[in-house]
């Protein structure tokens, strides 16, 4: 008789072996879990892969690079003709007023191309060098590729006043189109995004444009200019004093290119690699070229080798990103030190980032061909489109004294933060007014950290203990008096924390290429983010709404004119150049609301904006390669915008050396105070702030300004048209006017062009009538 | 710039990995900073700045002109540079205005990668060619005088001889780097000795395992020896000055003739016992804590707040005996007073002017002017020290030669540039000190927390303030002891009072008020007390001893606020209230559930309730003791510290017999069973540790594993 089925008895058994064998029940649940969870992320990653069909077959290649080939002219206007040789798809620019040549790739008569092999031979001759990365395997290597060897397939089309070269770089199925072209006397070279034709998995990463252009030998003499920090030359003739160890450097535009919180926040990696301007330049003998990035120059870097770098030629260039780059890292783990051992690697985007790039190089010669002529061209330009603000309007002002005064901070303590205050509302007037009475009647002055929760990144709420919406207002009104000075009010809007109040961890904060915050958490469990942009605009809106009410104050930034990065966001997704108008828009809307605006970024997108520039880089960053810095940003600024430089004469290690650079770069003399004693700043986030108290600076500081009031006012709201860098210790400033500044760093009197500089000292010569 | 918040350095950097941000500093361009006693970098104005860069020897009869890995350089009195080029084989000598004046190949035969160089007041040369094994002398021009090779003794055996880092002392000694040892060798090449080998102090361990190991198991114990010796160079006094990798007295020294330190020490090694269980605590456990609250030479930390222990490549002293050492891990460049107070340190590795790769040499001229050599960058950077640091060299040198008035208007003048100097505000109050302006000294001392000064600034105030005011301090004194015996009387009544009444309401439950009094009775008769919990434990309340845990925090709480300054063990601001919670908890409440355990299976009777109960009447001592003990140290200063401290340890003993009885009198063992079982319940707590630490490191790396599979999974396939 067969079982009676029952289930009871099932329910039982079931039962029982649950209860035996639970262990086991949850060991394969998990494995399911596991294996489900695998099998629709793996179908969800497939679906939104791309995917290829094709396969793609090299097409033959035309060029022989054997050949020689010979220029032909193109265009012509009065100034330059443009040449170009089919055999190399290379161009060459002549100067027709001395009759230089700017050649597009190195030949024999620059270099000696037997010398070198392989891939720098083919760099030498390749006008321009791609990347690219194979989209079908994950993470697979980046590949370099150079015109001169790799693209078997060139062709061109003359097209008005140029040319457009095609350079097939069949093996990987890539195809650039770029267009020369002469315009408005300098030569044009574009890249549409859709002139990159990829015709396979092979992705372009980057685009090295007319590396070689200008390149030149030591011999020659000249030097290579690059934006680094306030602008930096590396000379030919300095090569021989060099380290034997030259390395290669590269300047990213407006940011670091690789998006992390460090690589923005670090303020020495900051430095080293972000260039404020999408420029460089070229001094070779008696002429000079400056090249522009004037589209698309987010996505850019300037990438400077000095002779000595595996060949003895100086070569400088721009190299366009294609693609959005980002770092992963892979697995981190602990090692026996304790120490984490991260295995990083480089990805790109899918897609291109939809750009049109276009540089505009500009040919000097005569007395305007060197840094001082490329900085009047940089700064006619920005002019001409509107980018740059003449804030002076040709009306040199009282030359004004340069304030930072710290509000308050938090220092924090057992059980509860201490709030320290610095400089109350009340004794800014109180330091205004004394300031006034020993003769500083003109002040560009920032408030720092006014607000409640600075720490927290909040942009409104007067802190109470520096007087609160009553003191404000009162110093408002104060202001409204006022008829030299302004004061700022200083805010940021790029960063956020966990503590801000008001943000949306998860929509108002910048997501990388992995879908991933880019954050930073802090030992406390704070994590501080980067800001989108949208957020950021929003915050500002916000702040000028509080503002309404306070008409005379005007805003400093803090950032907004230093980061620019992307937002891979998936909701609203935001491209480094759309950030950078965003941040325009931000700045503009500041600006409508008849508020004047600062800013102590000083990237190219905040000139069109900014009445007051402070916290500006004097120096360049200090790499080996770097054999002086010079005032090139400062010299596009000069007469237009009011600036100051970071150096403030209360934190120097020696006033009078101060006193010197600030004369030579024509900022304005700058002090960073607080009302109460620097004692108070040990143990908070502003310790470097080591000596700030007014009370003792006041002296120095209505001294100081007198003596630039009585010495250098004649130079102020001139621009300055030339610097000279005339031995070690002594520089020559020309400005348009005819003033010279003679600044002597050096502890012996210096003779110079019939005039005594004395030691440590600088002398004004001149420029009487403006 | 905002900044983010300071990331202070916790007991948790030992497990977990810390993340360093570090903080934009808009408002100066400085790198240069000092710290004090802890790791905190305070950052001070620039102090040297690069002048010139030597990168190549120029033209000089066709030599090669780059270096290649230099590892030596020397500057002479007459401000002669010399670099020992290894890799080149050679010397260049380069006179002060950089240019080459000669390149020594090797007088007799080829120099084999020479490391180091001596020059003496005549220009004569002594190489340390090594890998020759011999040290060479040179006279100015380069020809051969004389060799010295190993010199033979008994004391001088083992390893071969390879020189590198030498100086000669004015007697026409060598002095040269052996391992733990400096070597010195006479004029004729004779063996003369080692010289300053540090005391390596007695272990305690080490001592029982030799009395117990057999005769084989001793011929493999390995023989401690003190830590090498990195570099030397000869101070204008005379004396050697020496970097080492010695810990525990300090990497720097300056040696006498007689081969003793006379530099700063973090203290002094003597045949003392040594404590094995501190020792083992503050070299494993909590040796990053430790080392970022006392006074060391150099950092234990990186730039990335990463633990390291310095090694200090190079040293040298100027005239006024200021010593500048270069450190390889973080490659900075820390210089020191006479008295090894931290002046300024700079530099790092990096890629900037004025940084580093791998520095090895430094070497100061007679202009103050600093010279660091770099190996892999094969060049050599020299530093001008600004108006500031000038200004301070003075000031330290004004205050050693007694010149106090002279100091005191110099520190004055480093304030005007650097308000925040500490040093200077510690000569201030040294020099008010020496001027009998104690108050003035106190005051200035205890800006910049220097306990050592305020509290002989606050010692001499005390007698003033005595002096001046005798007869209203005395009745003042005899007002207070009044009030303290009023006081204490009131408190033993109201302790009888609790503890009666507790014992006589049989049938009551005790009451919370009557609790509290009830626990203070422990103070007055232990025994009895515990006794009344043990036959009367149905009655106890459970508020109370949750209450005197609290109690016993608050106090601890209070008594960091209120805690005269030079007796503070810690910075208020670095005080972590969770941290501080545990230290005063951790015993107590592991004690509890160890003794339960231990007793509850060896016949104990007591319940886990009455243990709970006993456990923190241990904590009235504590409350007893530290309450009035922390106003009082406001009369104290650092000179009573013994004072201080035997009270602080009073009360940790007290506490420790009231756990004993506790154990004995609730469980009713004998004297012997209960020293027993204290072992036991110990042995317990110890393993209640282990425990929930690996749990903690446990749970912690399998989130940890976790979140980095999802990550690597969301990587790879998303």
């Amino acid at each position: 008789m067969a079982k009676k089925f029952s289930f009871q008895k099932l329910g039982s058994s079931v039962k029982t072996f649950l209860k035996e064998r639970w262990g086991t029940v949850v060991f394969f649940v998990i494995v399911a879990a596991f294996g489900l969870w695998g099998y629709f992320s793996v179908t969800h990653a497939t679906a939104s892969a791309v995917t290829y069909n094709t396969e793609y077959t090299a097409p033959e290649g035309n060029t022989d690079y054997s050949q020689e080939g010979t220029y032909v002219s193109i265009a012509k206007t009065d100034k330059l003709e443009l040449l170009y040789n089919e055999a190399k798809g290379a161009i060459q620019v002549k100067n027709l007023k001395t009759g230089y040549v700017w050649k597009g790739i190195a030949d024999n008569e620059v270099y000696d191309l037997s010398s070198v092999s392989g891939q720098w031979n083919a760099y030498l001759q390749s006008p321009i060098v791609i990347t690219y990365n194979d989209l079908s395997k994950r993470d697979s290597s980046m590949v370099k590729q150079y015109a001169g060897r790799d693209a078997l397939k060139l062709d061109y089309k003359l097209i008005d006043n140029g040319v457009a070269v095609t350079y097939g770089f069949t093996q990987p199925g890539i195809f650039i189109t770029v267009e020369y072209t002469l315009e408005d006397d300098s030569l044009v070279v574009r890249l549409p995004v859709e002139n990159i034709d990829e015709q396979y998995t092979f992705a372009v990463q980057t685009v090295e444009m007319l590396p070689m252009f200008g390149a030149a030998m030591n011999d020659v003499g000249g030097y290579l200019f690059y934006p680094d920090g306030s602008g930096a030359i590396t000379t030919y003739e300095r090569a021989p004093l060099r380290n034997s160890n030259v390395r290669t450097a590269t300047f990213f535009t407006y940011s670091n290119r690789y998006l992390t919180f460090n690589n923005l926040f670090n303020s020495d990696s900051y430095d080293r690699y972000t260039a404020s301007m999408p420029v460089y330049g070229i001094k070779n003998g008696d002429n000079a070229m400056f090249a522009l990035f004037t589209k698309g120059a987010e996505n850019s870097g300037v990438v400077v080798t000095p002779s000595g770098y595996v060949v003895n030629l100086n070569h400088i260039g721009f190299e366009i990103y294609t693609r959005n780059a980002y770092t992963v890292n892979l697995t981190s783990m602990s090692t026996s030190e304790g120490a984490t051992v991260g295995n990083s690697t480089q990805r790109v985007d899918k897609t291109l980032i939809p750009e049109d790039r276009e540089i505009r190089y500009f040919f000097l010669d005569g007395e305007e061909a060197d840094y001082g002529g490329m900085a009047n061209t940089y700064r006619n330009y920005l002019l001409e489109n509107g980018l740059l603000n003449d804030a002076l309007q040709g009306e040199s002002d009282k030359m004004s004294l340069a304030l930072n005064l710290l509000m308050g901070t938090t220092k924090e303590g057992m059980v509860f933060d201490e709030y320290i205050t610095m400089t109350s509302f009340e004794q800014v007037q109180e330091i205004m007014d004394t300031l006034a009475r020993s003769g500083v009647t003109s002040m560009e002055v920032v408030l720092t950290a006014w607000q409640k929760g600075y720490d927290q990144y909040e942009y409104w709420g007067p802190a109470r203990q520096l007087g609160g919406t009553g003191g404000l207002n009162a110093l408002n009104q104060y202001a409204e008096a006022l008829e030299d000075s302004n004061i700022y009010l200083e805010n940021g809007f790029s960063f956020g924390s966990s503590e801000t109040k008001g943000i949306n961890e998860e929509e108002d904060v910048v997501y990388d290429g992995l879908n991933l915050q880019v954050s930073v958490e802090n030992m406390d469990g704070t994590v501080f983010y980067l800001m989108n942009p949208q957020a950021s605009y929003k915050r500002n809106e916000a702040f000028l709404d509080k503002l309404d009410g306070y008409r005379s104050f005007g805003v400093a930034y803090d950032d907004v004119g230093r980061y620019a990065y992307a937002d891979f966001n998936e909701t609203a997704p935001f491209t480094k150049t759309q950030m950078v108008n965003k941040l325009m828009e931000l700045l503009a809307s500041t600006k409508n609301t008849g508020r004047k605006v600062a800013s102590s970024g000083s990237n190219q997108y905040v000139l069109q904006s900014a009445d007051y520039l402070y916290g500006l880089r004097e120096d360049a960053y200090g790499l080996s390669i770097t054999d002086y810095s010079v005032p090139f940003l400062e010299m596009v600024l000069s007469g237009l915008i009011p600036y100051s430089t970071e150096g403030a004469g209360n934190l120097s290690y020696d006033l009078q050396v101060q006193k010197l650079k600030w004369a030579e770069f024509g900022a304005l003399p700058h002090f960073y105070l607080t009302h109460e004693s620097a004692l108070n700043l040990r143990d908070t986030g502003y310790d470097s702030l080591f000596s700030s108290t007014f009370e003792d600076w006041l002296g120095t500081v209505a001294e100081t300004y007198a003596e630039f009031q009585d010495r250098l006012s004649v130079t102020y709201g001139q621009r300055m048209i030339d610097h000279t860098i005339l031995s070690e210790d002594l520089i020559r400033v020309e400005y348009e006017n005819g003033a010279v500044v003679y600044v002597n760093y050096g502890s012996e009197p210096v003779q110079v062009e019939g005039v005594t500089v004395p030691a440590v000292d600088y002398l004004v010569v001149g420029g009487g009538e403006k | 710039m905002k900044s983010l918040k300071k990331i202070g350095i916790g007991l948790l950097a030992a497990f977990t990995c810390m993340i360093s941000v570090s903080q934009t500093a808009l408002a100066s361009g400085t790198d240069s900073y000092v710290t004090g006693d802890d790791s905190y970098r305070q950052p001070v104005p620039e102090s040297y700045v690069v002048v010139r860069t030597i990168n190549n020897i120029g033209g000089y009869e066709d030599d090669t002109q780059t270096f290649r890995e230099p590892q030596d350089l020397f500057v002479d009195k007459q401000d002669n540079i010399y670099i020992v080029d290894t890799l080149n084989k050679r010397v260049v000598k380069m006179n002060s205005n950089f240019e080459t004046v000669g390149v020594f190949y090797g007088p007799d035969k080829p120099f084999n990668s020479p490391q180091g160089i001596f020059v003496d007041d005549d220009g004569d040369m002594y190489v340390a060619d090594t890998n020759n094994n011999r040290v060479v002398h040179m006279d100015p021009e380069g020809n051969f005088v004389e060799e010295f090779t190993n010199p033979e003794s008994d004391l001088n055996t083992g390893t071969s001889f390879t020189p590198s880092k030498l100086i000669v002392s004015p007697t026409g000694y060598i002095y040269v780097v052996r391992g733990e040892n400096i070597m010195a060798i006479d004029g004729n090449g004779g063996f003369r000795g080692y010289y300053g080998q540090t005391n390596i102090g007695y272990d305690l361990v080490e001592a029982l395992m030799r009395i117990f190991a057999s005769e084989q198991q001793q011929k493999f114990m390995v023989k401690r020896t003190a830590s090498s010796y990195v570099n030397l160079t000869l101070g204008d006094d005379g004396m050697i000055y020496a970097t080492s990798q010695e810990r525990e007295e300090g990497e720097i020294k300056e040696l006498n003739s007689i081969g003793t330190n006379i530099y700063r020490k973090y203290k002094t090694i003597g045949n003392s016992v040594r404590n094995p269980i501190t020792d083992f605590i503050n070299n494993k456990v909590l040796k990053s804590v430790v080392a970022s609250n006392s006074f060391k030479f150099g950092e234990y930390f990186n730039d990335e707040g990463e633990y390291m222990e310095p090694i200090f490549e190079d040293i040298c002293v100027d005239q006024d005996g200021i010593v500048t050492v270069v450190e390889r891990l973080n490659g900075k460049v820390y210089q020191y007073d006479q008295a090894g107070n931290m002046l300024v340190a700079f530099g790092g590795l990096n890629e900037k002017k004025g940084t580093f790769t791998r520095p090895v040499a430094i070497d100061v001229d007679s202009k103050g002017n600093l010279y660091v050599l770099d190996r892999i960058n094969a060049n050599i950077q020299v530093f001008e020290p600004t108006e500031f640091i000038k200004l301070v060299h003075e000031a330290t040198a004004a205050y050693n030669a007694g010149n106090y008035t002279d100091s005191f208007v110099l520190w004055n003048q480093v304030l005007d540039i650097d308000e925040n100097y500490d040093l200077a505000h510690t000569g201030i109050a040294r020099t008010y000190y020496k001027q009998e302006q104690y108050e003035l000294s106190m005051e200035e001392s205890k800006l910049v927390g220097n306990r050592d000064v305020y509290t002989q600034a606050f010692d001499e105030y005390k007698y003033v303030v005595l002096r001046k005011y005798f007869v209203p301090i005395i009745l003042l004194i005899v007002v207070i002891i009044a009030a303290v015996i009023v006081l204490v009387s009131l408190f033993i009544k109201y302790a009888k009072k609790g503890y009666w009444k507790f014992l006589e309401q049989k049938d009551k439950k005790m009451g919370f008020g009557a609790g509290i009094m009830y626990a203070f009775y422990t103070l007055l008769h232990p025994i009895d007390t515990l006794e009344g919990i043990r036959y009367n434990r149905t009655r106890i309340n459970m508020v109370v001893p949750y209450v005197l845990f609290i109690a016993a925090y608050v106090v601890r709480i209070m008594y960091l606020y209120i805690v005269h300054f030079p007796l503070a063990s810690i910075e208020l601001e670095d005080v972590n209230l969770v941290f501080e919670a545990a230290k005063l908890w951790i015993v107590p409440i592991t004690w509890i559930p160890a003794s339960f355990m231990a007793t509850s299976i060896s016949g104990g009777e007591s319940k886990f309730s009455e243990i709970t109960f006993a456990s923190a009447l241990s904590l009235v001592p504590y409350i007893a003791i530290n309450l009035p003990l922390m106003f009082l140290s406001n009369i104290m200063s650092k000179s009573q510290q013994s004072w201080y401290g035997a009270f602080s340890a009073a009360a940790f003993v007290w506490m420790f017999i009231i756990m004993f009885l506790t154990m004995m009198i609730l469980n009713n063992y004998t004297l012997k069973k209960t020293i027993g079982m204290m072992l036991v319940s110990a042995f317990m707590m110890l393993i209640i540790w282990l425990v929930v630490l690996l749990c903690y490191i446990l749970t912690g790396r399998a989130i940890q594993f976790v979140i980095s599979v999802i990550n690597e999974f969301q990587l790879n396939f998303l």
